[in-house]
């Protein structure tokens, strides 16, 4: 599997990443992946079982929080890490996707950042040109 | 009148500087810094975060900054607001993702030579006992639907009911453990889900238990009465309300956003978003929050009573010898129903502390009351390597910040570039060079908590004594930490 392809943007209390792809579903494919490089190590965990991921947003920016923090909601109350997250339906402000994994185990998971939140500070996701990008903020 | 480069502040006095109304503005804002520190601030967007506070509806004062102030979402860290009643509103980004997040203080019996003779011990049997790091839940307690609802509603009270502390414990935690208005029925399933079984966990990040001692007292008279001697052992507490209390704040982000729309406020940032006081979302997110810090205040309470047993344990003595009391416990992150004075009437005004103490004088009806004739503790806690504070409350705090001080160093390296500063060393073995035994769920937290990851607190504490918002009680030192 290759590494996601981001850019960490870094402040002392915050930690924020930035990616690109051709197309809004790749955003957020992009975005996700990119998500859980940040949380731990994704390569360490096996894809043996799958949860649904249906979210609804106001806006791309609500939508994008939305989807990244029902990742991190099923991570902590289902007590799960992901390794590969598939953008399926992205339409009128819904996101249906599947999120593969493992229950998390200590002893064979690396865990990188541990996240509180995904936030709005200085969000961003829009078109520029030909690629589409996003910019978000992470609460540590 | 000095005026720095940075965004127009004013100088008023050496340690308080004025951000002048402007745009959108509805206040002043005051931001209570020295020169050395003013430096770190104009890095980042703090001051426009300062800004952005002083033009929500029914702000009352001076949208305040904590010398300890740092960019944080909608509010900075460090940020103290206050709103009226009938025109005022609540916002979450004013509260924070870790609602209640928390620090709380236990003096002992015992000395600096006794810890010594234990540390080692003591560390692995606290990093044993108390869960801590990613994914931890507390492996004894099980709580049902039942007795989740009675936390969510009772706080720290519940724990003590239920057999973690003591009644006296009540008396010396910031509104005796239990916010009233709480109500559980306003918590997403979500939330509930997310963290029910994080109860009695310390979590990660800067959360921490640490077990140091009085190492200079500046007070004597104000350090007697919160029962603080030279050379004793201590043990500080800090951690909030866990997944539970993050998943308040993302849900209520969401719900007032919406709100915000309706009711016409147009917001700086997404992250301030917010609605009337007394509107139907404004009191919902209140109780939610209030439901949450109990959960946070039930949490510090749990893992108290974990600290106790341990050092019981480890020092072989009975809990009647250690005389591990709690001091206090204060709020770091919170929304609280106050009454202060504005314009020689006392109002009951919604105030917000994002990353900074209450701080109430001698003689307020809301200090315990073994501490009324000299005022409140105020926690401040360092970082791992060097010291943490306790100070006292003032009068000058009520006039000026609705009772507010600083609630810590705050950061200066983002934690990758404390990783870079670290590779190649073994912080663990620096710091118990120094004199300092850590453990940490992983080695990442631990680098990324080192020491000069933080501004020095003595700084900090050194601008919140000169101006007057809180005064120097005594400096605790590090002896043993477990982080999460």
């Amino acid at each position: 599997m290759a590494a996601p392809s981001y850019r960490l943007l870094e402040h002392p209390a915050d930690l924020g990443f930035e990616v690109q792809a051709p197309s809004l579903s790749g955003l957020f494919a992009a975005a996700a992946a990119a998500f859980l490089d940040i949380l731990w190590d994704p390569a360490g965990i096996a894809p043996r079982e799958h949860l649904a991921i249906e979210v609804s947003g106001e806006d791309l920016p609500e939508l994008l929080v939305a989807f990244l923090g029902e990742i991190l909601f099923l991570a902590e109350a289902r007590g799960f890490g992901f390794c590969r997250i598939a953008v399926g339906e992205l339409a009128g402000g819904r996101l249906a996707g599947q999120a593969w994994g493992e229950p998390w185990d200590p002893q064979r998971h690396q865990s990188r950042t541990v996240v509180k939140a995904v936030t709005y500070h200085q969000i961003f996701v829009g078109q520029e040109g030909e690629a589409w990008r996003a910019r978000v903020f992470l609460d540590l | 009148m000095a005026t720095t480069e940075l965004s127009g502040l004013v100088q008023v006095d050496p340690f308080r500087w004025r951000l002048p109304k402007g745009g959108r503005m509805l206040v002043d804002g005051l931001v209570y810094l020295d020169r050395p520190l003013i430096e770190l601030v104009g890095k980042d967007l703090s001051l426009s975060q300062v800004a952005n506070v002083a033009a929500l509806p029914g702000i009352v004062g001076h949208s305040l900054a904590m010398p300890d102030v740092h960019q944080g979402y909608g509010f900075p860290i460090g940020g103290v607001a206050a709103f009226r009643p009938d025109t005022g509103i609540v916002s979450p980004g004013g509260v924070g993702y870790d609602i209640n997040c928390g620090v709380r203080l236990l003096r002992s019996s015992l000395r600096r030579e006794d810890l010594a003779a234990h540390a080692g011990a003591l560390l692995e049997a606290l990093f044993a006992r108390i869960p801590s790091g990613v994914g931890s839940q507390h492996q004894e307690l099980r709580l049902g639907p039942k007795a989740l609802d009675e936390v969510l509603r009772h706080g720290a009270a519940w724990a003590v009911r239920n057999g973690f502390g003591v009644p006296a414990d009540l008396a010396h935690i910031e509104n005796g453990g239990c916010l009233d208005w709480a109500d559980p029925g306003q918590v997403s399933r979500r939330a509930l889900e997310r963290g029910h079984g994080q109860l009695g966990t310390l979590g990660s990040g800067n959360h921490f238990v640490e077990v140091g001692y009085v190492d200079r007292i500046y007070d004597p008279e104000v350090a007697e009465a919160f029962g603080l001697f030279q050379d004793q052992m201590t043990v500080f507490i800090h951690t909030g309300s866990r997944g539970l209390g993050h998943q308040v704040c993302d849900d209520a982000i969401r719900q007032l956003a919406a709100a915000s729309r309706r009711y016409g406020i147009a917001l700086p940032d997404r992250e301030l978003c917010c609605a009337p006081i007394g509107s139907p979302e404004g009191q919902a997110y209140l109780a939610a929050m209030a439901a949450a810090a109990n959960f946070a205040f039930a949490n510090r309470q749990l893992i108290t009573q974990a600290v106790r047993d341990t050092v019981s344990l480890v020092f072989g003595l009975g809990a009647g010898r250690l005389g591990l009391d709690l001091v206090y416990d204060v709020c770091h992150n919170i929304a609280k129903k106050e009454l202060h004075e504005v314009a020689g009437k006392t109002l009951e005004l919604i105030v917000h502390r994002k990353g900074a103490t209450r701080a109430f004088p001698a003689g307020h009806p809301e200090v315990p009351e073994a501490y009324r004739q000299v005022g409140q503790p105020v926690l401040i806690p360092g970082d791992m390597g060097r010291a943490s504070y306790v100070l006292v409350g003032t009068p000058r705090a009520m006039s000026e910040t609705f009772g507010s001080a600083c609630h810590g160093a705050g950061r200066v390296l983002s934690r990758h570039a404390a990783i870079k500063a670290a590779r190649g060393r073994n912080v663990v073995q620096e710091l118990a060079a120094a004199g300092v035994l850590v453990r940490g769920a992983s080695r990442g937290t631990v680098v990324e908590e080192m020491p000069e990851a933080y501004k020095d607190v003595q700084q900090v504490v050194h601008v919140v004594h000169e101006a007057g918002l809180a005064r120097k009680v005594a400096r605790l030192k590090p002896v043993v930490v477990i982080k999460g």
